[in-house]
């Protein structure tokens, strides 16, 4: 409970979803469990602000979705990685460790 | 035949099924989470608020969301190339058009894909109707 938790960055959250959904087709909410499971709830995620980033991928074409059926037999929109959000998430994963190798050598001379 | 046809067009140019099906994702994801905490031990009030709590600014995030799908729509992005054709072919036969009569045709290409265009960009812009603002979000459980 009195674990501090970090602002993310901006353009962080599309790698977080598109990480998230690599293995399998997911709707919003899983989606959003899935990294507050994954980050033990250190991130600080506003639930909504998933959804226009997911709306914004899926115009790029990095996913696509499809209306199924839940977990609990509702209706929900699944969202999969396509082709190019494969070759994006490759991109975002190099560009992140290009970026935190920097930032950490920066720190490390301080 | 008819009917499947006819729901495909109403899916890619009717603004209300846009409106509707991002206002249905966004329950399900409140009433996800609400039963969640419920099942915490919270009371279903309380649930209902810490998710809407949790989501943010629920109308801003469904604005959000019905903007970009309707961009994306097929509809608009084939208008959109038309009308930039349009445009660009107007501004060609305008700069280039020996005759007057043909600058004059260039000027109503260029007429026509500028309104065209501007129409379009305050079509996508308009407000999105949340509908049944009450009943759709409040009955969470």
């Amino acid at each position: 409970m009195g674990k501090s938790r970090t602002d993310l960055l901006q353009g962080t959250l599309e790698l977080l979803i598109l990480q998230s959904l690599q293995s399998e087709a997911m709707h919003g909410y899983g989606i959003v469990q899935r990294i507050h499971q994954l980050a033990e709830d250190s991130l600080k995620v506003e639930d909504g602000s998933l959804y226009p980033a997911l709306y914004r991928m899926e115009e790029r074409g990095w996913i696509a979705s499809e209306w199924g059926v839940s977990e609990n037999n509702r209706r929900a929109k699944f969202y999969r990685l396509t082709r190019g959000g494969r070759k994006q998430l490759d991109a975002e994963r190099a560009n992140w460790e290009r970026i935190s190798n920097a930032v950490n050598k920066i720190l490390q001379t301080a | 035949m008819i009917k499947r046809v006819y729901q495909r067009w109403v899916a890619m140019v009717g603004p209300a099924v846009t409106d509707r099906e991002v206002a249905e994702e966004l329950r399900f994801h409140l009433e996800m989470q609400t039963q969640e905490l419920v099942r915490q031990g919270m009371l279903p009030f309380t649930a209902r608020a810490e998710a809407m709590r949790r989501f943010g600014d629920l109308v801003a995030v469904h604005r959000q969301c019905v903007q970009t799908r309707r961009r994306n729509r097929v509809v608009f992005r084939a208008l959109r190339s038309l009308l930039g054709v349009l445009l660009l072919s107007g501004t060609a036969t305008r700069v280039l058009g020996a005759d007057i009569y043909v600058q004059h045709v260039g000027e109503l290409l260029i007429a026509i894909g500028a309104l065209g265009l501007v129409l379009l960009a305050i079509r996508i812009a308009r407000p999105a109707e949340l509908p049944n603002a009450g009943s759709t979000f409040s009955s969470t459980v």
